[in-house]
């Protein structure tokens, strides 16, 4: 795929900049459903060139404030600027800048894949000539080829969400609204679509990437708001979230059976906030920014217990959604 | 709008659901009507008929009565009105007519009155025998006659060869055939214009879908059109001519197996005839649009309105027609606000009326139905909000 308009900067910081400079910079925004608060005064700010991650659990917010941003939804209070203009129903020349992929495969049963795409890409792109370059493109693009004579019906789930992918971007939008596009997908679509984004992001389109999957958004996102309940309860990259809690390094030592002597002197070792032992796997939760994989090591050592796998992990986004909310992402909200 | 239409019409014919309703279903009908009503064209056609005659001496003595006899049943008249049997008496011209052979018979009195005898059958209503024409006949022939007895006794010499008498009485007798119609009645034709305006009415499912697909409370797909570059009206109207021109090629394939397949007659008027189905698949169309923008409505629901308003244009057999019937001639408004009527009404008119006044009017109430449909389908269509993405 040609490089989309803009270049590719990765902006890391959007939070300070000027409305102007700003893809999509959100106010104070507020929705309401009766007495439920979906979003809750939401305010954000997204630079040109950022892929920007929405993560939250289901019911968090996330899906309705992006329809917000695109209008879908009409909301109690706030403001929203794209491009620097006020985002309207009827800002056809913004919209033209816009590309989404919903959630759910949003194409026609009846048509074929090729036929799809060129369907949406006319929505927004008038010269037919120009369009089937620009088809041709995002089929290629998401690896469609062989499919293009298929039918929706024809595709397995992954080549679905490709589909729906390349429906979304085959104009070349500026601004890429993904909402949740590897729900239900196979291990190989999913890494597909993963690496196809950030080449979308490193031709210039900004992205706003909403997900559950913490993975996935560690992975993608220069930057990331982490909302719940409707209310953003920290953002920023991956790093400076994880910097933001007190859980460090996570380790695990498979030994078998341990006495309660040997299980204290790990739990006095400096930095070690938690140890536990559970089916024979002891699990040690470390301070924030410390290394004790040694020293833990070196108790079982000096108690004389043989040890089998060990495992040490950095924390997650799951563990800063954890410590910030008390639920695990995964949970139902 | 191109880009709605070309989507719209590719998605309804590889739908099926438009041709089966607006296509297969008038076509396969139109196989069961042709068997159906294979013998109602026969209930319709003129019979027939024979008068007995009493060919006796005082027949013969009627001047002018054989000549007035023979200009209304020679096989070659213009003026044929029935056939004729000769009998030498009176009781066997009785009965023949009580045998059926003959509808009646006609005697001449000693003074030369000629007497017409009916019988029952052929005086009911439906008999076949045009017993009003014949009494005229022997009125005209009765006045010629009295006209020729008057001029003899004053004026003799005027009828002093054959040819004068001749002269009065070969035009004594003059039949002029009279159509109400412009056309032949066609028993059948009415079922048919009705199964066109159903097929017409449950073509109102494509406009429905097609409107539907542009909503964003519908699903992701509306939602996804909703957040297209293009006003709302604009893939409306391209949404809307897509159904449509399926719809019209639909019907217009159906009305054109109707008139080869099952000989339906559709008067002379072929533009009109296009005319008609353009009218009335733009208005179903367009009525559908209007149904696809209410949430809870399902397709089978404009089945179930299609039927109902079928029964009002006299598709389900004689009472039906009957209903159909009563209600225009008791509450002509409600039978006009019936587009399925009015539908039908654009082919009556085309095959009936001399003058295109009630065509132009169903045509014109057909077009006034789509455009409030659509322009209430506009407005509901400004709603862009939705609970889907």
């Amino acid at each position: 795929m040609a490089p989309l308009p803009q270049t590719g900067s990765s902006i890391r910081k959007g939070a300070n900049m000027g409305a102007r400079d700003a893809v999509v910079r959100i106010d104070n925004l507020v929705k309401r459903y009766g007495d439920l608060v979906a979003v809750d005064h939401l305010s954000l700010s997204i630079a040109p060139g950022e892929v920007f991650g929405l993560l939250g659990p289901n019911g968090s917010g996330k899906t309705t404030t992006i329809n917000c941003v695109l209008q879908l939804l009409s909301y109690d209070h706030g403001d929203i600027q794209l491009f620097g203009e006020a985002m309207r129903p009827t800002s056809y020349q913004l919209k033209r800048r816009i590309g989404v992929v919903p959630q759910e495969v949003a194409v026609f049963d009846e048509l074929t894949v090729r036929e799809n795409v060129d369907s949406f890409c006319a929505l927004y792109v008038g010269d037919r000539a120009r369009r089937r370059e620009l088809v041709d493109d995002a089929i290629a693009f998401v690896g469609l080829e062989k499919f293009e004579g298929f039918r929706p019906k024809k595709l397995s789930g992954g080549l679905l969400r490709r589909l729906n992918i390349a429906c979304g971007i085959a104009h070349r939008p500026e601004l890429i609204i993904m909402d949740e596009p590897t729900v239900a997908v196979d291990p190989q679509s999913r890494e597909s679509i993963l690496s196809g984004i950030e080449r979308l992001n490193a031709e210039g389109a900004t992205v706003i990437y909403t997900s559950h999957y913490m993975e996935e958004v560690e992975r993608l996102c220069s930057r990331i708001m982490i909302m719940d309940h409707g209310r953003s309860v920290a953002s920023g990259t991956a790093d400076e979230l994880k910097g933001m809690i007190g859980t460090g390094e996570k380790i695990s030592v498979e030994v078998g059976r341990m006495d309660e002597a040997t299980l204290e002197r790990v739990r006095s070792l400096d930095h070690v906030r938690t140890a536990e032992t559970d089916g024979g796997m002891l699990r040690v939760q470390c301070a924030s920014g410390a290394h004790n994989l040694a020293d833990v090591l070196g108790v079982l050592g000096d108690a004389g217990l043989p040890y089998g796998r060990v495992l040490s992990e950095p924390p997650t986004l799951n563990d800063v959604f954890l410590e910030i909310t008390g639920r695990a992402l995964r949970d139902e909200a | 709008m191109l880009a709605s239409l070309r989507s719209c019409v590719l998605s309804l014919v590889r739908d099926k659901a438009l041709l089966v309703w607006a296509l297969a279903f008038p076509v396969i009908m139109t196989l069961i009507f042709m068997g159906m009503f294979s013998g109602i064209g026969g209930a319709y056609s003129a019979v027939g008929s024979t008068l007995g005659v009493v060919r006796d001496a005082n027949y013969d003595a009627a001047v002018g009565l054989d000549e007035t006899i023979q200009a209304i049943s020679g096989p070659e008249s213009s003026d044929h009105v029935c056939d004729v049997t000769y009998y030498d008496g009176a009781a066997d011209a009785k009965a023949a007519a009580s045998a059926g052979d003959v509808d009646a018979y006609l005697t001449v009195s000693g003074d030369g009155m000629p007497q017409l005898h009916v019988t029952q059958a052929s005086v009911a209503e439906g008999g076949s025998l045009p017993t009003s024409v014949l009494s005229e006949v022997l009125d005209t022939y009765l006045h010629t006659r009295s006209a020729v007895e008057r001029v003899a006794a004053t004026r003799p010499e005027l009828l002093a060869n054959g040819r004068a008498i001749e002269a009065f009485t070969s035009g004594a007798v003059q039949t002029v055939r009279l159509s109400a119609t412009k056309n032949p009645p066609s028993p059948d034709a009415r079922y048919y214009y009705a199964l066109l305006a159903m097929a017409a009415g449950m073509g109102a499912t494509a406009g429905m879908e097609s409107a539907r697909r542009l909503l964003p409370t519908a699903g992701p797909l509306g939602a996804r059109q909703t957040l297209a570059a293009v006003p709302r009206w604009r893939m409306l109207v391209g949404a809307l001519l897509g159904a449509w021109l399926c719809e019209f090629v639909c019907l217009l394939v159906a009305a054109l197996f109707m008139w080869g397949a099952a000989g339906v007659p559709f008067g002379d008027n072929a533009p009109g005839v296009v005319g008609a189905i353009a009218a009335s698949s733009l208005m179903a169309c367009a009525a559908g649009a209007l149904c696809g923008t209410v949430p809870r409505m399902e397709t089978g629901m404009i089945s179930g309105i299609t039927c109902l308003l079928s029964l009002f244009t006299g598709l389900y057999g004689t009472a039906s027609q009957q209903l159909a019937d009563s209600i225009e001639a008791a509450m002509p408004v409600l039978a006009h606000a019936n587009p399925l009527w009015q539908t039908t009404n654009c082919f009556y008119a085309l095959l009936y009326y001399d003058t295109p006044d009630a065509f132009l009017a169903s045509c014109a109430a057909l077009l006034g139905m789509a455009l409030a449909f659509i322009a209430v389908a506009s407005l509901r269509m400004r709603r862009t909000s939705y609970d889907h993405l």
